[in-house]
């Protein structure tokens, strides 16, 4: 079938979905139930809450709307359970006409808040959809809790779930089931983010005040995702609150925050702004006036979020959501020299959340995504300057439709120009010069099939067209559970994936990085998925989670670590092309409830690449490989104020290229001054052993009786090990050769945060 | 039932990951195996170049050149045609430990865009080393805007006739050799340097990374100019430039031992093997294109309160 024939077979999906999704010829005799599930404090829509009608055993989850849909109901009255992680399960009786389409928006109390208005009970609250293949599900006051090095992180968070490894105690980028940072999609508010980090990649750019929910869609990720090889980390702001202003203030040694939200006029709608700027000046002053060297003229970042929300009327709803984040250091280092690197993110997002039917709920977002990075040195009077931009403009839209009790069909699209520049300046002449303008054009259906009350099966294909290149890929998915019994999921999928991106970036220093594009030469890589998984509730309180992995990852590409200059060259010859594989085993047991609550999650992997100039093209571990990979977080509330919060970590040492001999030249009529040379065995042996403890101390209160308050003491890296990051080998005078250990924290690090909310 | 029907499915799960695992290869690290290290350069238009023979050491051991000198080695350059038919062979002779000189009073000099190929045997080992490289194509220096400038003022401009290569654009390499090193004479950025590590002779040569021919503007006469950069000059005082048009052992070999200092393609603690373009040993057997131009630098008052007393 030609690539035109697979268009004009999606856009006659898409017709047939909005056709059908108009008059439903059954509405006579059955009825239907939809609507948003929301937080009762502050009107925030829920993300994969589940809605269960009890006597008909028909469930559902909201979708990242917070909105559900249950067609196709027998006329009666009927039991409505809504529940969710974190709050209380409230039971709705209602009963149904014949033809009737009842609009039940429900708002659940969250576990900590006491009010005498609904009904709540206490029991099971399984996160359904959070308990999907590959998903991982993170609470946003679970990041603020754990402790955290200077600052509370999302993606830090992150690296403690199975299958999620990091590179180093300096390094927030995100390794899911053995893909590098770029095989992941991070999408914020539906907008993709291309450089998330700040502090030169020390944490990520996600603000926790701001964030809502967090969902790691670690692998076999459905027909709705596309476009990256390995993971998705789709991540929403808050919405703000509908009910009443609140806000919040928080200070940290690292920076401080503020986040204020509130409802609009005539509550028909919400706001939210979070605004984070370092405060490191004084530690800076202090340390320039002690004359110590390497210490920077001026280092901050800040970054904005902010949501506005408008609920037109119960059928549509409009947000326009951005994010604005940028870091600025001006180092000057030896004499006369300077480093003066400016790098930031953008993001826009507007959403128009349409329900055209009962049946047929609709999202149609316009995005748009900046990245710029413009680092400069200037060394002995020699300006060194490099300009590098993304800019990505998009349009997506979805479709879910209930079309019958077992079969719900879902549609989307998502097409957009993308833009990529890199420009080299030396001494103020422009160098090299590269720029990429391509459009791409996505689109998927998936039916989330349900042929028995105890088996789901979701079947989807997307396809995927790169101009940049001229290529069209298909990506047939397919996942499968099964109820065991009530407490038993089993589950499988696979699918096949393509990526026409990839990331030059550096563990070290993430300030840098580059996009690069598949181009002539340069085909997309792609590679397939195969995930076994058993989810199990082992008590109401305790869960137990297994997931197998094996994932392909062919026709990889990346610029050339050994090219020294890339002028002139014909685009394919800058990069090399390889393959490699990841398989594993992860583990999860979390309790929810009691005295100690917390998860433990452990990892059993491997993973291996090759290319054909690295390694003389036979297969490596690259840097990110961990064979065990353990981390327990755990919370103990020693009293109603006091919460004591531990997490421990342990992984196999990183893969290392130790050295095995050198030898020296010494009369390079070019480069003067002995060249010395390491031989080597890429990544053939193994760091020691990493572990590390943090603990966190929070206490609770009223603040003079205006605001709440939150003061945490935290202490990472609690018994000092020096964990090491990497060896580093200088040649001696003498003709020896001496083995430096690089560490991570190689000391207790203290932190403290005062957080007040009003 | 279901309970049992659990347990199987857990088992199987374990069981594949198990399998699995034990599928996929183990890497190891080969052990150490000495070498033969060849070093030699041939410049287009000078004399055949000295070799130098030694081995490398494991990485526990104190590499001295002297010490792992190859003694007694037989060493035989030739001179190739377009047909890889040997036109003129010279041998060499072991002129002091692990170090080979034409052993013509007279030897020949290094032709352009011309084949040599290097055959090393030692007798007693019974180990052979071959290697061969293709010199770059000859290259002038048409002018230098000025023989004495002055330190942070007008910058001194290079004019160049281009290079060659055969089947790739030409490869360049920048360097500047101080001719009055002495500490004084630093320039405020290597003083810096100096004051860190000590080492004057270190500083003695700075040179710029590989730069293809696409960095430089073509002027319609076919000429290149160049602007030397301030981050070139290390001292002050006499400065000999170097630009060198360089083969692809060189561009091969010093590209990977750069990226063995770190680099952004790889990550902290990952180290390539350089790339050899040697049979039976490792090291360099390489040729160059070079032109050369003396510059006099003159500290300046105004951007250096240390400048040296004037002579």
């Amino acid at each position: 079938m030609s690539s035109v024939c697979y268009w004009r077979w999606i856009a006659a999906v898409w017709l047939a979905l909005l056709w059908i999704g108009g008059p439903d010829a059954h509405a006579q005799e059955r009825a239907a139930l939809n609507g948003y599930v929301e937080d009762a404090t502050s009107g925030e829509t829920l993300i994969g809450a589940n809605v269960l009608v009890e006597e008909a055993e028909r469930g559902a989850s909201t979708n990242t709307s917070g909105y559900y849909t249950l067609p196709r109901l027998s006329p009666g009255t009927y039991t409505v359970r809504f529940s969710y992680v974190g709050y209380r399960t409230q039971r709705v009786e209602v009963t149904l006409e014949a033809g009737e389409e009842r609009r039940l928006d429900v708002a659940l109390v969250p576990d900590d808040v006491t009010i005498d208005e609904v009904v709540v009970t206490a029991e099971e609250q399984e996160a359904e959809a959070a308990r999907d293949l590959g998903i991982s599900q993170l609470p946003a006051r679970l990041v603020r809790e754990l402790p955290s090095v200077l600052e509370p992180d999302v993606f830090r968070s992150l690296q403690l779930l199975p299958g999620i490894a990091q590179a180093s105690d300096f390094s927030s980028g995100l390794y899911i089931r053995g893909g590098s940072p770029d095989q992941t999609l991070i999408l914020l508010d539906r907008t993709t983010v291309y450089n998330p980090s700040h502090f030169f990649g020390f944490f990520s750019t996600f603000n926790p005040d701001a964030i809502k929910d967090v969902r790691v869609y670690k692998g076999a990720f459905p027909a709705s995702y596309g476009g990256r090889l390995g993971s998705v980390v789709d991540i929403y702001n808050k919405d703000g609150n509908r009910r009443s202003t609140r806000g919040s203030a928080s200070v940290g040694l690292l920076a401080s925050r503020a986040f204020l939200e509130g409802p609009l006029p005539d509550e028909q709608g919400s706001y939210m702004v979070a605004v984070r700027r370092s405060t490191l000046e004084p530690l800076l002053a202090v340390l320039q006036d002690a004359d110590i060297d390497g210490i920077p003229d001026s280092f901050y970042f800040f970054d904005i979020n902010a949501k506005l929300n408008w609920d037109a009327n119960q059928r549509n709803r409009f947000s326009l959501s951005v994010y604005t984040g940028q870091d600025n250091l001006l180092l000057p280092f030896l004499d006369d020299a300077v480093f003066d690197i400016v790098y930031g993110n953008q993001t826009l997002s507007l959403n128009w959340t349409h329900l055209f039917s009962n049946r047929l709920f609709s999202n149609f977002t316009f995005t748009g995504s900046r990245y710029f990075s413009e680092p400069v040195a200037i060394l002995s009077g020699t300006e060194i300057e490099q300009e590098n931009t993304v800019v990505d403009v998009s349009a997506k839209g979805d479709l879910e439709f209930d079309a019958s009790d077992a079969h719900r069909l879902e549609a989307g699209f998502w097409t957009g120009l993308l833009s990529f520049s890199i420009a080299n300046a030396f001494q103020g002449d422009e160098t090299f010069e590269e720029s990429t303008n391509t459009a791409y054009v996505e689109g998927y259906v998936q039916d989330r099939w349900r042929p028995t009350d105890r088996l789901e099966l979701n079947l989807g294909l997307r396809a995927n067209y790169f101009a940049e290149g001229d290529y069209f890929r298909l990506g047939p998915r397919a996942s499968a559970e099964y109820r065991l019994t009530d407490a038993i999921r089993l589950q499988a999928g696979a699918g096949r994936y393509h990526q026409f991106l990839t990331l030059e970036t550096n563990e070290a220093i993430s300030a840098f990085d580059q996009w690069l594009t598949t181009g002539a030469g340069v085909p997309p890589s792609s590679g397939n998925q195969f995930v076994l998984g058993a989810k199990t509730q082992l008590s109401s309180s305790l869960r137990f989670d297994v997931e197998g992995y094996y994932r392909s990852m062919d026709d990889l590409f990346q610029l050339n670590p050994l090219l020294p200059d890339r002028a002139g060259l014909d685009y394919a010859d800058a990069f090399v092309f390889g393959d490699g594989y990841a398989l594993g085993a992860e583990f999860f047991l979390e309790r929810t409830e009691g005295a100690v609550t917390g998860f433990a999650a452990y990892t059993l992997g491997q993973t291996r690449r090759r290319f054909d100039e690295i390694n003389d093209g036979r297969r490596f571990a690259p840097r990110y490989d961990r064979t065990h990979d353990l981390n327990v977080v755990a919370n103990y509330d020693l009293t109603a104020n006091w919460r004591l919060t531990g997490v421990f970590a342990y992984a196999t040492g990183q893969a290392y290229t130790p050295a095995v001999g050198q030898y020296r030249l010494g009369n390079d009529p070019v480069r003067g001054a002995g060249t010395n040379v390491v031989q080597s065995r890429f990544n053939a042996a193994r760091l020691p052993a990493y572990h590390r403890l943090d603990v966190g101390l929070t206490r609770r209160g009223r603040f003079f009786g205006f605001a709440d308050y939150e003061l945490q003491f935290q202490v990472i890296n609690a018994y000092g090990r020096s964990n090491t990051w990497f060896f580093f080998f200088d040649f001696e005078d003498d003709g020896s050769v001496t083995q430096n250990d690089i560490p991570q924290i190689p000391i207790p690090l203290p932190n403290i945060a005062v957080t007040l909310q009003f | 039932m279901l309970r049992s029907l659990c347990h199987r499915f857990l088992v199987l799960l374990l069981l594949s990951a198990a399998l699995l695992w034990g599928g996929c290869e183990l890497l190891e690290a080969e052990p150490f195996e000495s070498e033969i290290v060849v070093e030699s350069y041939q410049i287009e238009g000078q004399p055949l170049g000295d070799v130098r023979l030694s081995r490398s050491v494991d990485i526990d051991t104190r590499f001295v050149f002297e010490e792992q000198a190859v003694r007694g080695a037989d060493v035989r350059v030739a001179r190739l045609d377009a047909d890889d038919a040997v036109v003129e062979e010279v041998t060499y002779l072991e002129h002091s430990p692990g170090v080979y000189r034409p052993a013509p009073e007279t030897p020949p000099t290094v032709e352009p865009l011309t084949t040599y190929r290097l055959r090393v045997s030692v007798p007693e080992t019974g180990e052979t080393l071959s290697a061969r490289t293709l010199v770059p194509g000859a290259f002038e220096l048409r002018s230098v805007s000025a023989d004495t400038i002055t330190f942070r003022d007008a910058q001194a401009q290079l004019t160049l006739t281009q290079s060659a290569y055969p089947g790739r654009q030409a490869v360049y390499l920048f360097s500047t050799e101080a001719l009055d090193v002495e500490e004084a004479n630093l320039t405020p950025f290597y003083r810096n340097i100096f004051e860190n590590n000590g080492d004057l002779d270190d500083l003695r040569i700075a040179n710029s990374g590989l730069l293809n021919e696409a960095n430089f503007d073509v002027a319609d006469d076919g000429l290149i100019s160049i602007d030397l950069p301030w981050l070139g000059i290390a001292f002050y005082g006499l400065n000999r430039i170097f630009v060198s048009a360089v083969d692809d052992n060189y561009f091969d070999f010093i590209r990977s031992q750069d990226a063995q200092q770190g680099g952004p393609g790889f990550s902290p603690g990952e180290i390539p093997n350089v790339i050899d373009r040697v049979e039976g040993g490792t090291g360099l057997f390489a040729s160059l294109s070079q032109i050369e131009a003396d510059l006099e630098i003159r500290c300046n008052d105004a951007v250096d309160p240390q400048c040296p007393p004037t002579p």
